[in-house]
């Protein structure tokens, strides 16, 4: 966001507190009518997005200075993107592009990012990965059955949560991808982190290096189409990196692409999985996926104090997120039964793991997803799904810290059911939830 | 095609605007029967913003395009074959779109200086076309 | 100002440590409002968004605890103001000795009885909460034109109360019943059948002796000026049409299924005359579910969802006086009924309706009419927008009121100060079938801009007077010693009555009076423009 753009919309905050709730037009229940889970914890109006909008101004004014004290409330968020569809209803202001700027200028003034997520952007200068694990053990998931292509315009880039924490995920893509036929390859010691938990924290300048690293090595190597299961990764490459340097390569996740296979006829989903499932929607692969447009329109002063924009200038309201795709496939796998939860799409209730969030308060964190369990349990599903391990990490992690009875599966450990392939982990799933 | 000449791709600045007012008559059956006959062109010019509209009737069909309006040379009647020529300010515009000053008022302001006039007959068929936006069937 | 340690800390004993917080970012949170540049301009102060900073915001969870919390102020001679959604610079502090009670954490339905048609709510329940709640049982509530985000507990107890659906759910001030009322010396009160000693329920809020509703709330409510309300029961209606709520696509384009039997009715009067009249004849058959005069500009708005939508709709800018009504219906025989009435009334009034014919609403417009969200489309001209008092009164009182404020407000658009809507940006609606009507105008500024702030605050006060001058029936939206001392001496000096009233509620005036009534005001000179 420019900081012309920055400086005026944050006089504008109406104080509407519309930013707290999902859509009102969906809301269908009491308790599930709440789109902000900083809120929703913290209570205080400053924890919500318009709250972080008048604390900017605050801060400009002077009324306020950087300290600790607004560390703790920028930075108790997960960037998820709620506020910013259910304001942009009919408003025009940008509540998450203003909390990511204002993350930004606390880095600048010395006030951040956390340190837990410092440590980790630590990590990630010195072996790649946020986890600080070797570097050389990233791919130690692929299967030794697996066939790369080296010559292959196709990249699988896993990403680093896939790559060391849930490598049930890319075993899962890489056998998918190798079931259908599809020849592929992967960055192997050259793959490194996207930079987007760098790049949420507000270090924009660590970000574009980590940014560089990685197109630098994949405009070397001629590639058509790079593939991503991690929908952080995804988002990152998809929305972020256009902003900072022009790329010719096609970005899909792999929901994208294993859509386009099953609908091309090399993915055939004809095993039964006769499981009661339900999808939740993460905010990389949803209302944050959307590409920012360039405009190049006309500002046209109607009257005094009212301008139009001729044309419209486009607006990320988070309505080409990838939300049917996946759902898609869901309904296509025979005996699956697809329910949905409250929020979903759009106006889906975040996980609670992003934009460092998981590391630097982890409670928050634990909080979120626990209340997300919850609602996942009222469908009367067996089993949560996604697209993102992240979501998947977290979701987990409030399953088993709540004892649900609910079992997490990855969208593409369900589809390996389907096209047959039945690792033990699996079979064992099925038993127990059937 | 020089960029002084119609921008022929999109409807800019101002023009936009009148093109968005005019849409529904676009696909008005009432409208395209009552101006069927006629073969117009008006140059509606706010002289606080850029782009001029050029407003064509071809017989009951309606298009909009847009035109710098600066330098002046570009908006004449020689270059542009208009019939009719207005200009006035944006507000002014607004207020005439909107049924919002009589024909008194516009005179007013054409005596006032504030509003510029050219082919002052054939502009009423561009009043009778803003109030035809009102007209239910 | 900050709070002492030991008094903070007494707080913190009531609530728990993690539901007090005086830091500086949280209370200069707290202390931004809407239109709060507007009342600081007026009272002499920079134009600026911010009130006096609260010393601390508290997070309450149940009336014991509030009744504690207030207790406490009245020891410590520190002021509270209360607030839950909070929207609009009524929720702000006037003093910086004064602390915050945010009744977030207070958010739950207590009761929806369906057949004797209350329910029973705490502060942070949401209109569009209780509504969805209540659209279970066929039920439906009045909701605050300020949208479906706001609390009906705010709008019925402390707030003003109008509401697009007026006509048939009326004003919040009458749908209050029983109200569980923490004074201002921290007692409880428990209003009507609340406060009976046997059987206790809410489904009426008076009692055998003087009706203490009038006191609580008074016409205007008293923003927080008279102590605490932390449960209130509020009459429930039939929804108006079938409760299936079908939304499509994604936000902000999202498709509606029109439930069966709802229509809408779009009407050029042409004339105040004729939107007088037409006006009292179709409420006189009470079949509205909504009933409104709104001007062209603000038409357009409701069917819009930007300001470069609003450019298509030229043909209902030009509508001299519309008068936009909607009929629902539950069954197929109501609706034709309701619709026969209609068609009988639209040839009796000679109008014409150009819903279908000149202009078609996107599904969606339903959708919000029926969750009251039409509102919030004020803000998509400017970004900004604040009405002027009003007035509440008859049909041709407020019209009158309308049509006297176009030549003021033009003088403003004149200056630039003010969006032009060429003077005619009013909001009036019916209530309850046409027994009386309020009218506003609503009016866009630009809150990030001085001169629209000051001219926008100068209009405002011109209103005022032009209603005096003009003596143009009661104000709607009144408050704060300054307006009641305008207006008392006009109205048998029912502000000298209030002053009672706080003073024998409040004798320590705890309870913030910043937007209510002061019982000692000393009239301060205030350097204005004004």
């Amino acid at each position: 966001m420019k900081e012309e753009e920055y400086q005026q919309m944050i006089k504008r905050c109406l104080r509407c507190s519309i930013c707290k709730w999902i859509p009102q037009l969906q809301i269908k229940s009491q308790k599930y009518a709440t789109i902000c889970p900083s809120i929703d914890k913290y209570n205080y109006h400053a924890y919500s997005g318009g709250g972080r909008i008048i604390l900017a101004l605050a801060l400009e004014m002077g009324r306020i200075k950087p300290s600790e004290e607004v560390r703790d409330v920028v930075y108790k968020c997960t960037e998820c993107g709620g506020c910013a569809v259910s304001c942009k209803f009919l408003n025009t202001l940008e509540p998450l592009e203003i909390i990511m700027k204002l993350r930004e200028k606390l880095v600048d003034a010395g006030y951040g990012p956390m340190p837990q997520q410092q440590r980790y952007i630590e990590a990630i200068e010195k072996v790649n990965n946020p986890y600080n694990e070797p570097h050389d053990k990233r791919f130690d998931w692929l299967p030794d059955d697996i066939k790369l292509d080296p010559h292959s315009k196709i990249l699988y880039f896993v990403g680093c949560t896939s790559s060391y924490r849930r490598k049930e995920m890319a075993r899962a893509t890489a056998r998918i991808l190798s079931s259908a036929g599809v020849s592929f390859n992967i960055l192997g010691e050259n793959e490194y982190c996207c930079g987007s938990p760098v790049l949420r924290t507000g270090d924009v300048k660590k970000f574009q290096q980590f940014l560089n690293k990685n197109l630098d090595i994949i405009d070397s190597k001629e590639i058509d189409t790079i593939l991503f299961s991690c929908a952080g990764c995804y988002d990152t490459f998809k929305v972020d990196y256009p902003l900072y340097r022009d790329y010719n390569f096609r970005v899909l996740h792999t929901v994208e692409f294993f859509d386009e296979l099953i609908q091309k006829g090399t993915l055939k989903l004809t095993n039964e999985v006769p499981l009661t499932v339900t999808y939740h929607d993460p905010c990389h692969l949803g209302r944050n996926a959307e590409r920012y447009e360039e405009w190049d329109g006309d500002v046209v002063e109607l009257m005094p104090l009212i301008s139009i924009d001729v044309p419209p200038k486009p607006k990320r309201t988070g309505a080409k997120g990838i939300y049917s795709t996946p759902r898609n496939i869901l309904s296509k796998i025979p005996g699956l039964e697809l329910v949905e939860m409250e929020r979903i799409k759009e106006y889906s209730y975040c996980c609670g793991a992003g934009a460092g969030v998981k590391s630097a308060f982890p409670e928050f964190a634990l909080h979120t997803a626990k209340t997300r369990i919850e609602e996942a349990e009222v469908t009367g599903a067996s089993i949560v799904t996604s697209a993102c391990p992240f979501c998947s990490t977290n979701l987990q992690d409030a399953i088993r810290e709540s004892n649900s009875n609910l079992k997490f599966l990855d969208i593409s450990e369900i589809i390996l059911m389907s096209i047959g392939v039945v690792p033990e982990k699996l079979k064992k799933i099925m038993a127990e939830v059937t | 095609m020089s960029e002084n000449e119609t921008d022929m791709k999109k409807v800019r600045g101002f023009a936009g605007i009148i093109d968005n007012a005019l849409t529904p008559l676009k696909t008005n059956l009432k409208f395209q029967t009552k101006f069927g006959k006629k073969s117009l062109k008006f140059l509606l010019n706010a002289n606080n913003v850029n782009f001029a509209a050029i407003i064509t009737i071809d017989h009951g069909l309606l298009e909009v395009e847009s035109i710098k309006n600066k330098p002046p040379e570009n908006l004449k009647k020689k270059k542009i074959g208009w019939d009719g020529y207005l200009e006035m300010d944006t507000q002014t515009f607004l207020r005439m779109a909107m049924n919002r000053i009589s024909l008194l008022g516009v005179a007013k302001k054409w005596l006032t200086g504030n509003v510029k006039m050219k082919g002052i007959l054939k502009l009423l068929n561009l009043l009778k076309m803003f109030n035809s936006l009102a007209e239910l069937d | 100002m900050v709070l002492e340690a030991s008094i903070l800390t007494e707080f913190e004993n009531i609530v728990g440590p993690e539901n007090v917080n005086d830091g500086e970012v949280i209370t200069n949170v707290y202390a931004y409002n809407w239109c709060m540049e507007i009342f600081n301009y007026m009272e002499g102060k920079d134009p600026i968004p911010f009130s006096p900073t609260p010393k601390a915001v508290i997070l309450p969870s149940s009336t014991e605890e509030v009744k504690k919390i207030v207790k406490l102020c009245n020891k410590f001679n520190i002021q509270f103001k209360v607030q839950s959604t909070g929207l609009g610079p009524w929720n702000q502090p006037s003093t910086d000795n004064s602390i915050i009670l945010d009744l977030r954490r207070m958010n739950k339905i207590i009761k929806i009885d369906e057949k004797n048609l209350y329910a029973v709510i705490e502060p942070y329940v949401s209109g569009a909460q209780l509504q969805v709640e209540l659209m279970k049982f066929g039920l439906n509530c009045h909701m605050p034109g300020a949208g479906p985000q706001v609390s009906p507990l705010a709008s019925s107890t402390s707030m003003n109360g109008p509401g697009f659906t007026s006509p048939s759910t009326g004003h919040s001030s009458r749908n209050v019943l029983g109200v569980e009322w923490v004074l201002p010396d921290g007692e409880i009160m428990r209003l009507g059948s609340a406060g009976m000693k046997n059987n206790r329920d809410w489904f009426h809020g008076d009692g055998p002796g003087p009706s203490l509703r009038g006191i609580m709330r008074g016409w205007a409510g008293t923003k927080s000026g008279l102590g605490v309300f932390t449960k209130v029961a509020v009459k429930l209606f039939p929804y108006p049409c079938n409760t299936d709520y079908n939304i499509k696509g994604y936000s902000p384009d999202y498709d509606f299924e029109i439930p069966d039997f709802i229509r809408a009715y779009v009407m050029d009067c042409g004339n105040f005359k004729k939107l007088e009249s037409s006006m009292l004849r179709i409420e006189e058959e009470e079949i509205s579910f909504m009933c409104s005069y709104l001007s062209g500009f603000a038409v357009m708005a409701i069917f819009s969802y930007s300001i470069e939508s609003l450019m298509d709709k030229m043909a209902i800018g030009q509508m001299k006086a519309p008068l936009v009504i909607l009929i629902a219906a539950r069954t197929s025989r109501e609706f034709d009924y309701k619709q026969k009435v209609m068609d009988t009334l639209l040839r009796e009034l000679k109008l014409k309706n150009i819903i279908g014919k000149l202009y078609t609403p996107k599904s969606i417009f339903y959708a919000e009419a029926l969750r009251s969200n039409l509102g919030l489309h004020g803000f998509i001209a400017t970004g900004g927008f604040q009405s002027t008092k009003g007035v509440c009164d008859t049909a041709a009182v407020c019209l009158q009121s309308t049509k006297l404020n176009v030549p003021l407000k033009q003088k403003y658009i004149a200056q630039g100060a003010i969006a032009n809507d060429f003077g005619e940006g009013t909001w009036m609606t019916s209530y309850e079938s046409g027994h009386f009507f309020h009218m506003e105008a609503p009016t866009m500024f630009d809150q990030t801009d001085e001169n629209s702030v000051e001219g926008m605050a100068e209009y405002m006060e011109k209103a005022n007077q032009l209603d005096l001058v003009k003596h143009l029936g009661a104000p709607f939206f009144v408050e704060g010693d300054q307006m009641h001392d305008l207006f008392g001496p006009f109205m048998l000096n029912y502000h000298n009555w209030l002053r009672k009233i706080k003073e024998a509620f409040d004798p320590n005036n705890i309870s913030d009076s910043g937007f209510y009534i002061s019982a000692n005001y000393q009239k301060k000179r205030v350097d204005t423009k004004l």
